[in-house]
Order: structure tokens, then C-alpha cells, then sequence
């Protein structure tokens, strides 16, 4: 049997044998860092939302249901949100590039076309290589950017964009409808939302942990910081009788 | 002069797609946190100033997880590009580690050469006499990055949070920061989507409907 861990790993590096076709899609559509990016803002927006419905005194018997209701529409709003706002961000850069390109093709003087060029690679691991290998490299992209391409008069979201929404969408939804599962199964919202925060703490320790790890850095104190920013947000809530009255 | 200067500060530290989606998220995080707030508080008990702190408390909080996650997203990516570039340079999983460099510098002018120019590109990268790794440190330029993206969710933000400044009553404060929300998003729409060249109204209706869906949800739910 595996362990719900060693699926949240899976999700992130991509190595799992299920359920693949899925995880191979998200991990193909978004980088290792967005992934755990969208991770920590799901989770942290699940808790949130979770904790502001409770300020005040709810008190009632479809107080359950509200809260499923509330916390899925949230989830799903969230995942199509951050798709969404991903998408256009990948099609805002390819704009970005274009324009590039374009002032490029005008340029006259190869000096400075060269330097803007430098500039751009500046930005990637390029940036790390050798001056050698680096100026090889200007030179190839150089000869090899199309030089009589037309301009670029309307953009719109390429195939790959639109995989990005659900990929998004996904990552999202599939490891935060998790915290929900509480409300389902407790008959109180004291005790569901409780163990929906326990939870939530739960994932901030281990996104915390592996994000330190594929980020090269001490992996049990990104594990501690996140788990502490979790902690914070319930315990704050907590003494000013904000959430989990 | 200090906002040519502040300008010139963002420029620095954020990409213009970036500033438009941390504007995006954020104005999102604060009207989707104040709304759900006013589900919760019973009418007569949410005060105006109650509901002022809860937007700046989202606005602050938002702003600075944003700008760590930000940097330590990008850091995670980096160290990838470089476990991605030693496969390729020692011979591991040539293949994979082929995909995986040229992904990182896709967004870059290399994402617009031939596959026979990227594959020129890879095999400089593998022959190159030298790589140096990645440093995953946050340093002051770092630093600047983080208070940069903070201050874009920070400014952009805070004219929602302005209605529980000046409004007395709860329900009148929160339905104009609605409104407030609603006119930033349409602005934002039209603003990004004239970068990207899309279609700017279409994308400003699209963006302004998601708090007005918000606004719809929050009454339908029972809020203010």
C-alpha cells in the first residue's frame, strides 16, 4: 500500500506509477517550482477561507454543509483562477518575446544585437556557462532567429496554454480536496475543522520539506518554516477567537 | 521623483507579466478573504474597522508569502536547470535532461531557434569547459525581489481595502470595495491583455466577472 506521502512525491518529481497518465501531464505542463508553489498558495487559501467562515459564532445544523459547499467552491474557483492567470502569464511571455524578436529584425547594428541578445540569455542558465560557450551560443542564436517573420498582431492561448488551465486546475484540486474530506465525515464543524486544519499543517510541513529539498537547502528547516506558517495562522486564529470556536 | 524611482525599483526586481499576475492574485486573495469574512460575521457584529484589519491583514500576509514563494520557486527551478545541465554534461539520461534544458530556456530567444539551432545550443552546454551551479541563497538582490512583489500586491491591493477607511456601515463598505475590485480587475484585464496582445476587452470583462461572480456567490451564500 502506499502512502498519501509518497503520492504527494510523486506529484512533485514526476517518478510515480499512479496514477500516471495524470501526474505525467502536470508535471510535463508545469515546472517543479510552480508545482510546489501552487501547492502552499492551495493549501494556504483552503485554511484561510476555512478559518474566516468560522469567525464570528456559527452555530445552526447545516453548518456542515455550508462549509462543504463554501470550501469547494473555493477550491474550484482557486484552481481555474490560478489556470487561468497561468495561462495568460505563459501568453503574456511569449508577447514578451515576440516583441523582442521583432526589435531584433530591425536592428541594424550587430554590436547591439549581440548585447540584447547577452541580455536575454543573461536571465538563463545560460548565464552560468563559460564566456566561451556563452558568446557560441549568441553567435547561434543570432544566425538563427528568423529574421523576416512577420509582426505579431493578435495573441491567442496556444493548445499548450489551454493544458496549463487544467494542469493548474488539477494540482490544485486534487490535493486540496483532501481538507474537505473532515466536513464529510465529522458531525460537528468544531471537530471537522480541526482535523481539516491538522491536515493542512500536515501538508505545509511536507511541501515545506520538498520544496528545501529539489531547492537544494536544508530540508527539515524549510519543513519547520512552512509547518511554522501554518501553525501561526491557526494559533493566531485560535487567541483571537477568530477561527475553531 | 520618487515614483519614476519606485518605477525603476519594480522594473529591476519583476518582469511586467509578473507585476500584472501579482496584481491579479492579489486583488483576488483580499476580495475572495473579505467576502468569505462577511459570510461568517453576523451583520450586527462585523465592524467596518474589523473588516479594514482583515484586508490589510490578507493584503499584508498575501504580499509577503507571495514574494518568498516566488523567490524560493524560481530557486527551486534554478537548482533543476542545474541537475538537468550536469545529465546532460556527464551523459546521464541524455534525453530527458535534453528536454528538461531546453524547457528552462523555452521562455528565452533559444525557445524561437530551430530544433537543429537547439540542438546546436544543448551541445555547447555539453561541451562547455565550465558551469557554475546555481548559488540558492537569499542575498540582498533576493531581498529586493521579495519587497518588490510585496509592494505590487501591497499598492494595487489597497484601493479595495479604502470603502472601510471612510464607510460607516458594514454592508455600504463592503459592496464599494466590490465595485472597487471589480473596476481594478476590468483595468487589469485591458492592461495585460494590451501587453500580450489578446483581446483586451474580452479579457477585461473576463477578469471583472470573476469578482462579480464573487459578489454574486457571497450574497447567494448569505453575506453581507
Amino acid at each position: 500500500m502506499k502512502l498519501p506521502g509518497f503520492q504527494l512525491d510523486s506529484i512533485i518529481t514526476r517518478q510515480s506509477q499512479v496514477p500516471k497518465e495524470t501526474i505525467a501531464f502536470v508535471g510535463e505542463t508545469l515546472s517543479l517550482g510552480d508545482r510546489l508553489s501552487e501547492l502552499l498558495y492551495g493549501v494556504l487559501m483552503v485554511t484561510s477561507i476555512s478559518g474566516l467562515v468560522l469567525i464570528g459564532e456559527p452555530g445552526g445544523e447545516n453548518d456542515l454543509y455550508y462549509m462543504l459547499v463554501v470550501l469547494f467552491i473555493t477550491i474550484v474557483m482557486w484552481g481555474l483562477l490560478d489556470g487561468i492567470s497561468y495561462a495568460l502569464l505563459s501568453s503574456a511571455n511569449r508577447a514578451e518575446r515576440e516583441s523582442l524578436v521583432e526589435s531584433l529584425q530591425v536592428e541594424g547594428d550587430p554590436e547591439k544585437r549581440k548585447e540584447t541578445i547577452s541580455e536575454d540569455l543573461d536571465e538563463t542558465l545560460i548565464a552560468r556557462l563559460d564566456g566561451e560557450s556563452k558568446s557560441r551560443i549568441i553567435d547561434i542564436v543570432s544566425d538563427g532567429l528568423p529574421r523576416n517573420a512577420g509582426r505579431m498582431m493578435k495573441n491567442s492561448l496556444t493548445s499548450d496554454e489551454k493544458s496549463i488551465i487544467l494542469a493548474a486546475f488539477l494540482l490544485d484540486f486534487i490535493p486540496l480536496i483532501l481538507l474537505v474530506f473532515p466536513y464529510l465525515f465529522f458531525d460537528t464543524l468544531r471537530t471537522a475543522a480541526l482535523t481539516s486544519h491538522v491536515m493542512a499543517l500536515i501538508m505545509f510541513v511536507i511541501i515545506g520539506y520538498y520544496y528545501s529539498k529539489y531547492a537544494h537547502l536544508n530540508k527539515w528547516k524549510g519543513a519547520f518554516v512552512c509547518g511554522l506558517l501554518g501553525l501561526t495562522l491557526i494559533v493566531f486564529a485560535e487567541s483571537t477567537n477568530l477561527v475553531l470556536i | 521623483m520618487a515614483l519614476p524611482s519606485y518605477r525603476k525599483f519594480l522594473g529591476a526586481y519583476t518582469s511586467a507579466s509578473e507585476r500584472y499576475a501579482e496584481a491579479f492574485y492579489g486583488i483576488i486573495m483580499v476580495t475572495g478573504c473579505t467576502g468569505m469574512v462577511s459570510l461568517g460575521v453576523p451583520k450586527e457584529e462585523a465592524g467596518v474597522q474589523f473588516m479594514l484589519w482583515t484586508a490589510l491583514m490578507v493584503n499584508i500576509l498575501w504580499g509577503l508569502i507571495d514574494g518568498f514563494t516566488v523567490v524560493y520557486g524560481s530557486m527551486v527551478d534554478e537548482v533543476a536547470s542545474d541537475v538537468a545541465v550536469n545529465n546532460v554534461r556527464s551523459g546521464k539520461d541524455v534525453k530527458t535532461a535534453t528536454e528538461e534544458v531546453l524547457d528552462a530556456l523555452d521562455a528565452s530567444l533559444v525557445g524561437k531557434l530551430s530544433e537543429q539551432d537547439k540542438a546546436k545550443v544543448v551541445e555547447v552546454i555539453r561541451s562547455s569547459k565550465s558551469y557554475a551551479p546555481y548559488k540558492n541563497k537569499v542575498r540582498w538582490p533576493e531581498v529586493k525581489r521579495i519587497l518588490a512583489i510585496f509592494s505590487i500586491d501591497f499598492v494595487t491591493v489597497f484601493p479595495v481595502s479604502i470603502p472601510f477607511i471612510f464607510a460607516t456601515d458594514i454592508t455600504v463598505a463592503v459592496r464599494l470595495s466590490f465595485i472597487i475590485a471589480t473596476v481594478l480587475m476590468a483595468i487589469l484585464g485591458y492592461q495585460w491583455a494590451k501587453y500580450a496582445r489578446m483581446k483586451r476587452w474580452k479579457i477585461a470583462i473576463l477578469f471583472s466577472s470573476f469578482t462579480v461572480f464573487l459578489l454574486i456567490l457571497s450574497f447567494a451564500l448569505g453575506g453581507i
